[in-house]
């Protein structure tokens, strides 16, 4: 069987924040009892502590090729699923306020949205997509002693065999990236399975074809034809999140631009840009900012009239061409019984 | 339930996974054609196939998950969002388990991108939302006091039996005016609405327009060019250079069309955001202009004080478009007219200084000029600089200038500098980006309705639309300034407004003569009132609306002098007199009015404390249904067929299609009315009571009312679907298309055409059925009059009381101190959470911020007044107080408190919410009429409600408190 790797580009310059790629995974996929806090696809606001709260100071990773067991993060971290006091506010005779019930929390999945950093007027933030990276040098397939965890040789899609995992959760501790999650009812470890029933069928990923923001290229990497070959490898726009932590993702992000900064003066300030360089570099490593200065020259080009086929891509005229041939509708399916 | 989830019902033993009998897939023959060049090829499968038969396999579990049993196309049609997206509904074993867009939307041309996949996670999420808690289920009845949650469920019969004995009771006892229907904004175009509208009208009872009460009336581009909604299609701002996001965040609140924001960036456009705070929309600008709050009328002249200083604005445009040249006498600063000259003269003609003959000369294509076109005669050019000039008239000679240089010397107070000190912008700055404006190919303002909640927000959209114009922009592709625009059905208006539906028969006929102004005006008269007007006047608003000290503190005279005026000349319908009885049953439908009214308390005790009866027809359990005597609920989006109301940035009609029966003992709105009807009918007759008074004093038959609203039996309770197929029928911009074609075609389908042209919501525009919409090109290139009364875009305005506050020209005027002298002013935006309160308790979405109402803080602030992150605070003015948690962040500034829309008043800790502090002031031109474009009309023009000027100050909650 031949080796392929598939692969997302998010395109951080488009990314709205508006969450329903979170929406769309929740509502497919992680419904069931036990998965009700579960975000496979959550969106941040960078810079931000994100889900789980301070998952990029939680370590992971490889030491010397081992997996390396960095934080175990806990429910309260990722954010619960709280439940409210609908029944008691509508139905329940007495006068009180919706809210939590229980403990008020003091973080959730999205909790720091839209506050940001930087100083006014020089404040500074993106939207930050995260799913499972299916990496190529997975650590949570290293660092699982049961051999429940595997990267499928045909599409590269990493995946928990649900069966065979015991829930020693290692595999938690070893992601740098902390994008999976504890089942507390099945004791099972989950994550984001790249949707691999709409893939194996041509369509592609619910979080990518459900996106408004036109934000998710799909594809095989090794499709020379397709978004992810053109945006990563020919043109080097979109860059792995922290190249650093060694488990080489293959979801691959385009660096976000930020308006003109201003100086003391309270006038334009070309020369600095809002958003950190070496905020940039912090997650995206040298290649983000070099990604970033690509696509500047690209944008300068188009504003002179040039032609440029990476903008053309991004731009994405035709929305079912960002889907690397994924592009089945799925009405087009039809489901028999046997 | 408690403790269960919505899938653990449906899939219940799924968890285990073992005993599922799984399907298998196939592909469906005509798949081949549709998806195109991929078919075939390995670029996009996976060689992973799905297995059949049984389980074979831990990923059978989710192969199995995926999978159902048909797909209804679905779309959520009263959520009054101004975006349509077509979704698919997945229904396994009678339930819609989950959406998905259906991506119908066809290229319009390889130029632009197409409009794939509209949505957002609201769409993404209502199947859950439409089982879930807030939803109703049954008819309910009050027990205890009003608000106390106290519900008995009771029958349908039980509940349309008590409606129609107080209906039938208060209608013979006081006529139409007895009662209210308190129509809110989530209008669709389908039956919801038509029914609702058509069911009040028949038994003369008014209907409230909330159009102005919500604050959603752009009155400067109504004052300007003789409509208000004008935007065209989303489409069209990726081919705009220099597109200008002003008082508007449409990264959060049109988040379907925003990626023709970023898109057009990509094509080498330029996006500018002016908002106070750093905005979702600031974090794709290219720049960022955070004026101070409500100085942006400011900053819009200063760019045009550069732009005619230095000679870049297009004098052939402003010459024929505008009423720029038009001559104004200086004595009393009215046009020069026809009248003035010649006895006898028109007074709606007006002079123009010809500079190549030297001579004056009549503008054509004013109401008062026979030729019927604004293009300008042969050889004439009108001069715009014409200052101080004499001209003879009745025998003494006086002095003319034109508009042009009136403005010229308007603009002088607003050169980069003085406004600088105003807005807290560089001269630089603001000097950049008026040239930039100037230069750019096709320069476009999107404006929308936070450019209408300000109290100078006249002035302000006045003077945006005249950078536009001053640079040729309105009108272009990719130009111009656009707020809203909606393509309307006028088979709505057919259901709502005529009693005998069959006598129209020929549909293009009956459209046509249903559309003509006058006849829809009289129409609309004998059906609407003004929720603005009416809750000010008898819903107890009007001592805080026209307060002097929350308004303008320089106004020649208060404003209430203003306002008795409006009311003895009737400058709007507000129902019956002032001082009349509140009404005895009030109905509040597709709304949710003790949410969105500002100082809702007030409303609530003046008037719905003193109803006999309140009734709610709705979905979820909002404010006023919790305050209601009887909930009568809704069958939900998914659960009957329905039309979404086309917004024109999106030119599709879209369907909701009945995916599933309707949820419990709900009922779909066609229905209720209808069942309603034949009660009031039945009770009528008992009670031998044959017709009634409408509130404008016509008789009304309520004894055959089943009959009247069922149109002589042809649309019975159940034939909600036939009613939407009479629409499709009967509306210009749906001929052709069937709910047979809606259905198969992926449920949207681009429109044929756009509508009838009115000024509520015309675009004014042609339609090619194979390019983005740019409105106004009726006039840009067809060169027809504006609906203004100079037939331009006008500038200029001598109605006495704009001439008197010194509004004739836009301007800018400092924003009031309303609710006090306080150090910030509250700043309120749409959120991306909710289409105002509708999800905005969903349990879901409410996962994904804190669960609870926020403020955003400026964390310097925050600092020095020891507040810290997440904690509870109090913000307060002289009006009223709100508590809720603050947020820290530098993406504000240090003088403003921002606020997302809708929470619900429940919500909120204590009960109130952010509506119980703004006053809401009305500011005397909105309360003007009698002059050209300025005057009542649905949705058109009326005061509206304000609140981005309110000042607050905030302190921490005592630890009892919180």
């Amino acid at each position: 069987m031949r080796e392929r790797q598939l692969g997302m580009v998010m395109d951080l310059n488009k990314c709205l924040g508006c969450q329903t790629c979170t929406v769309a995974c929740k509502q497919l996929w992680t419904d069931d009892e036990g998965m009700e806090y579960m975000w496979w696809n959550s969106v941040s606001t960078m810079p931000g502590q994100g889900t789980p709260r301070g998952w990029e100071d939680m370590g992971g990773g490889f030491d010397n090729n081992e997996a390396r067991a960095g934080k175990l993060p806990t429910v309260e971290e990722f954010g619960e699923a709280w439940e409210f006091n609908h029944e008691a506010v509508f139905y329940g005779g007495e006068q009180q306020s919706l809210q939590v019930k229980g403990k008020k929390p003091d973080w959730g999945p999205n909790w720091d949205e839209d506050q940001g950093a930087g100083h006014y007027p020089n404040a500074y933030y993106f939207y930050l997509p995260r799913i499972c990276n299916h990496c190529s040098k997975p650590a949570c397939v290293a660092a699982c002693p049961r051999g429940a965890i595997s990267k499928r040789k045909e599409d590269g899609i990493v995946l928990v065999d649900e069966d065979r995992c015991r829930g020693y959760r290692f595999c938690m501790e070893a992601c740098p990236y902390k994008k999976i999650y504890f089942n507390h009812q099945r004791k099972i470890s989950q994550k984001c399975i790249f949707c691999f029933p709409r893939v194996e069928n041509g369509v592609a990923p619910a979080c990518a074809r459900q996106c408004p923001g036109r934000v998710r290229f799909v594809g095989y990497k090794d499709d020379k034809e397709g978004p992810i070959y053109k945006l990563v490898t020919k043109w080097k726009v979109a860059v792995p999140l922290h190249p650093e932590y060694g488990t080489d993702p293959n979801v691959f992000y385009v660096p976000p631009t930020g308006p003109m900064a201003f100086d003391a003066q309270g006038n334009f300030d070309a020369a600095t840009p809002r958003i950190p360089e070496d905020y940039l570099r912090s997650l995206f490593g040298q290649p983000g900012v070099e990604a970033l200065q690509i696509l500047k020259a690209e944008i300068s080009k188009k504003r002179r009239g040039e032609g440029s086929e990476v903008l053309d891509t991004l731009i994405a005229y035709k929305w079912n061409e960002m889907f690397g041939g994924f592009e089945r509708d799925p009405q087009a399916l039809r489901w028999v019984d046997p | 339930m408690v403790g269960l989830s919505r899938r653990s019902l449906i899939f219940g033993g799924l968890g285990g996974g073992l005993a599922l009998s799984l399907r298998y897939l196939t592909r469906s023959s005509d798949e081949e054609n549709t998806t195109g060049a991929a078919t075939g090829s390995t670029r996009g499968t996976s060689s992973h196939s799905t297995k059949s038969g049984q389980y074979n396999e831990w990923q059978d579990v989710y192969r199995d998950k995926w999978q159902w049993d048909r797909i209804v196309r679905g779309t959520h049609t009263s959520a009054n969002c101004n975006s349509s997206c077509a979704w698919n509904l997945y229904v396994r074993e009678g339930i819609v388990w989950r959406e998905e867009q259906s991506a119908a939307y066809d290229i319009t041309n390889s130029e632009v991108p197409d409009f794939n996949p509209r949505g957002c996670q609201k769409g993404a999420s209502c199947s859950d939302l439409m089982t879930g808690v807030t939803r109703l289920r049954y008819p309910l009845r009050r027990v205890g006091p009003r608000g106390g949650g106290r519900w008995k469920r009771i029958s349908w019969d039980e509940a349309l039996s008590e409606v129609a004995a107080e209906l039938v009771g208060t209608l013979h006892r006081r006529g139409g005016e007895g009662a209210l229907c308190e129509l809110g904004g989530n209008f669709d175009f389908g039956t919801n609405v038509a029914s609702t509208v058509r069911f009040f009208r028949q038994l003369g009872i008014p209907v409230t327009d909330p159009t102005a009460h919500t604050g959603d009336l752009p009155l400067g581009g109504v004052m300007t060019l003789g409509a208000g909604f004008t935007g065209g299609s989303s489409d069209d701002w990726f081919r705009s250079d220099y597109l200008v996001i002003w008082a508007h965040n449409p990264v959060v609140s049109r988040i379907p069309d925003a990626h023709y924001l970023t898109e057009m960036r990509y094509r080498g456009g330029r996006v500018v955001t002016i908002t106070p705070e750093y905005c979702a929309s600031a974090v794709h600008a290219d720049y960022w202009l955070s004026p101070r709050p409500g100085t942006d009328a400011a900053l819009a002249l200063s760019a045009c004080q550069v732009i005619v200083s230095e000679g870049l604005y297009d004098g052939d445009y402003i010459r024929e478009q505008t009423d720029l040249p038009f001559l104004v006498r200086d004595d009393n600063k009215l046009f020069l007219r026809e009248s003035d000259l010649i006895p006898d003269g028109k007074d709606d003609l007006f002079a123009l200084w010809d500079e190549v003959s030297d001579a004056l000369v009549w503008a054509p294509g004013t109401p008062g000029s026979t030729q019927q076109t604004i293009v300008l005669p042969e050889g004439v050019r009108p001069a715009l600089n014409i200052e101080h000039s004499p001209i003879d008239v009745a025998g003494e000679t006086i002095t003319v200038s034109s508009v042009f240089s009136l403005l010229r010397k308007r603009l002088y107070s607003y050169t980069p500098d003085r406004v600088a000190s105003i807005t807290g912008l560089t001269s630089s700055v603001i000097q950049q980006f008026a040239r930039e404006f100037a230069n750019a190919p096709a320069a476009l303002i999107l404006s929308s309705f936070g450019g209408c909640k300000n109290y100078h927000s006249d002035l302000m959209q006045r003077s945006q639309i005249l950078l536009a114009s001053l640079t040729g922009n309105l009108g272009r592709a990719g130009g111009g300034w656009r707020s809203g625009g909606y393509i309307e059905l006028e088979g709505v208006g057919l259901v709502s407004m005529l009693d005998n539906l069959g006598l129209l028969g020929l549909v293009g006929a009956g459209v046509r003569s249903f559309v003509d102004k006058k006849a829809l005006e009289t129409e609309f008269l004998s059906t609407y009132i003004s929720s603005s007007m009416y809750h000010t006047i008898h819903g107890g608003l009007l001592d805080i609306r026209t307060a002097p000290e929350h308004g303008d503190p320089n106004l020649p005279r208060p404003v209430s002098e203003y306002l008795n005026e409006a009311l003895d000349n009737a400058h709007f319908p507000i129902g019956p007199p002032p001082g009349s009885a509140p009404p005895d049953v009030i109905v509040s439908i597709l709304g949710n009015i003790l949410r969105h009214t500002r100082m809702a308390e007030q409303v609530r005790e003046t008037l719905f404390d003193k109803a006999r009866l309140i009734v709610s027809i709705e979905l979820r359990m909002s404010e006023t249904a919790r305050y209601s005597d009887i909930i009568l609920p809704a069958a939900g989006w998914y659960e009957k067929v329905g039309l979404k109301y086309v917004a024109g940035y999106v030119p599709y009609v879209t369907l909701a299609d009945q995916a599933v029966a309707p949820l419990a003992d709900t009922k779909p709105e066609w229905e209720i009315y209808s069942l309603l009807a034949r009660q009031i009918e039945a009770q009528a007759r008992d009670r031998n009571i044959k017709t009634t008074t409408s509130f404008l004093g016509a008789d009304c038959r309520i004894d055959n009312l089943a009959e009247r609203f069922s149109d002589g039996g042809r649309f019975g309770p159940l034939d909600n679907e036939k009613v939407i197929s009479y629409i499709l029928e009967n509306s210009s911009a749906t001929q052709g298309i069937t709910l047979e074609r809606l259905r198969r075609e992926g449920g949207a389908i681009r429109v044929t055409g756009l509508g009838p042209k009115v000024p509520t919501n015309g675009m004014y525009t042609d339609y090619d059925i194979d390019q983005p919409i740019v409105p106004l090109r009726d006039f840009t290139e067809h060169k027809q009059p504006y609906p203004t009364l100079t037939g331009r875009q006008q500038f200029y305005i001598d109605h006495p009381w704009f001439i008197e506050l010194d509004e004739q020209l836009p301007g800018y005027k400092g924003p009031p101190l309303s609710g006090g002298d306080h150090p910030f002013t509250l700043t309120t935006a749409h959120t991306r959470w909710s289409i105002h309160a509708m999800w905005r308790d969903h349990p879901m979405m409410l996962r994904l911020q804190r669960g609870e109402p926020i403020i955003y803080l400026n964390s310097a602030v925050a600092s020095e007044r020891d507040i810290g992150e997440h904690e509870l605070v109090q913000v307060w003015n002289d009006v009223g107080d709100f508590s809720a948690r603050v947020a820290l962040t530098d993406t504000m500034r240090s003088d403003q408190i921002h606020i997302f829309h809708a929470w619900e008043p429940f919500q909120f800790h204590g009960g109130k919410s952010h509506q119980s502090l703004l006053p809401s002031t009305i500011k005397p031109t909105h309360l003007a009429s009698g002059y050209g474009q300025i005057h009542w009309g649905f949705s058109y023009y009326e005061p509206v409600a304000v609140d981005r000027d309110t000042r607050v100050d905030i302190r921490k909650m005592r630890q009892k408190d919180a």
